[in-house]
């Protein structure tokens, strides 16, 4: 249902990049705090899983920490509304990139096995 | 005097947030791709308490761990950025006065501050003891505690017959002989002799004098492998724990209020725009 938000939150913002939708429309906005809080809910479920079997609320993994920055780059969208440079059409863009970060995450198992080159670290 | 004033006006900055945010974000995003290529590197962070794991790993490999430390720095810098934030915003509120679902996304605040200080006591107080195994009818000392358990009976049930819903999917791996339920008895002997008896289960941990005991492991994992039957069981104290679900509670009743709030103010707006359609 996160997920699901944040595509309909990404969609409503392209249409409003593009001048599809109202100016002072900020419904892409609503999408995704509904997103936020399905997702948050989702972390606080997991975490109470996590703690049930592994002792730890929080495990230190790949996945783990692709929900955290999931969470706090959504978190940071809803406090954008709070700067005056940040307008409408940025906040727009700004939720549209994250859907792509989403996306992302939801194939990176699939993209990781891919054998890409290991980078150098 | 001056000086605390502008330090204080500086970490209540609203902008200051949104870019340690973003920082944040970047800087996980970073670790995420570290622990995914170094994965058996960072798997001993979660079996034990982070300072143990900064002598020993972090600080030694900082080129693959200065992202932990530079979230640990962030995270310290958030917290008391959105104390300061939120107490400034907070006293206005209440001079202002009106309704206290003006407050939810302060109540979100001050939880997520909670949450930051349970997992700091949940990484640095308490301790985490990993790898406990235990065989049938064997006894054992608890970590750092007089206390001694014993499995008093291993109980697991196996699968007797693919299920047909199951049988169809391949991919699921639940085949004739695995593990369908497990279930154990633990006795926990005082050092006084006194004992009292438990039950564990895979997810259903057991709660003893602030101690937490969580099966980690059983074996034997099919029905007839070889092997003596037992367990393998995480111990530990963990003062966190606590303040964590307090936090999350109180946070995602914050979140509740906020959506209330928000749910009203959206058909406000709709009902608006269906007027100015109309007109």
């Amino acid at each position: 249902m996160a997920h699901a938000s944040f595509g309909v939150g990404a969609w409503l913002s392209l249409l409003f990049i593009l001048g599809k939708s109202p100016r002072e429309d900020r419904l892409f906005s609503y999408f995704i705090i509904w997103g936020f809080a399905f997702y948050t809910v989702a972390q606080v479920v997991g975490a109470v899983w996590a703690y049930l079997g592994w002792s730890s609320p929080f495990m230190w993994s790949d996945r783990h920490l692709q929900s955290v920055v999931v969470w706090l780059y959504y978190s940071c969208f809803l406090h954008l509304f709070l700067l005056k440079e940040w307008n409408l059409k940025k906040r727009a863009y700004f939720g549209l990139s994250g859907f792509v970060l989403v996306l992302f995450f939801i194939y990176f198992s699939q993209i990781s096995e891919m054998h890409i080159p290991r980078l150098g670290w | 005097m001056v000086i605390f004033s502008n330090i204080w006006n500086f970490l209540g900055k609203l902008s200051l947030a949104v870019w340690i945010i973003l920082a944040l974000t970047i800087d996980v995003l970073i670790g995420s791709i570290i622990i995914h290529i170094y994965r058996p590197f960072f798997s001993p962070l979660n079996q034990t308490m982070l300072p143990d794991w900064i002598i020993n790993h972090g600080f030694k490999n900082f080129n693959i761990t200065w992202w932990i430390f530079v979230l640990l720095f962030l995270l310290f810098l958030l917290g008391i950025n959105i104390f300061v934030c939120t107490t400034n915003r907070v006293v206005t509120l209440i001079h202002q006065g009106g309704s206290f679902l003006k407050f939810a996304p302060h109540v979100m605040h001050y939880a997520f501050i909670m949450l930051l200080f349970g997992h700091l006591a949940c990484y640095t107080a308490g301790f985490m003891s990993f790898d406990n195994p235990i065989k049938e009818r064997e006894t054992i000392s608890v970590p750092y505690s007089e206390l001694k358990i014993k499995l008093e009976n291993l109980d697991i049930e196996y699968q007797q017959e693919r299920p047909a819903a199951i049988k169809a999917d391949h991919k699921i791996s639940l085949v004739k002989g695995g593990a369908k339920e497990v279930s154990a008895t633990l006795s926990f002997i005082q050092p006084d002799q006194r004992v009292e008896w438990k039950t564990i289960g895979v997810n259903r941990p057991i709660w003893y004098h602030g101690l937490s005991f969580h099966m980690n492991d059983f074996y034997p994992k099919k029905e007839g492998a070889p092997g003596e039957p037992g367990l393998n069981l995480i111990i530990r104290r963990d003062p966190g724990i606590k303040i964590i679900i307090a936090g999350a509670v109180i946070f995602t009743l914050g979140l509740l209020m906020y959506l209330y709030q928000m749910v009203k103010s959206t058909l406000n707006y709709a009902k608006v725009r269906k007027e100015t359609f109309l007109e």
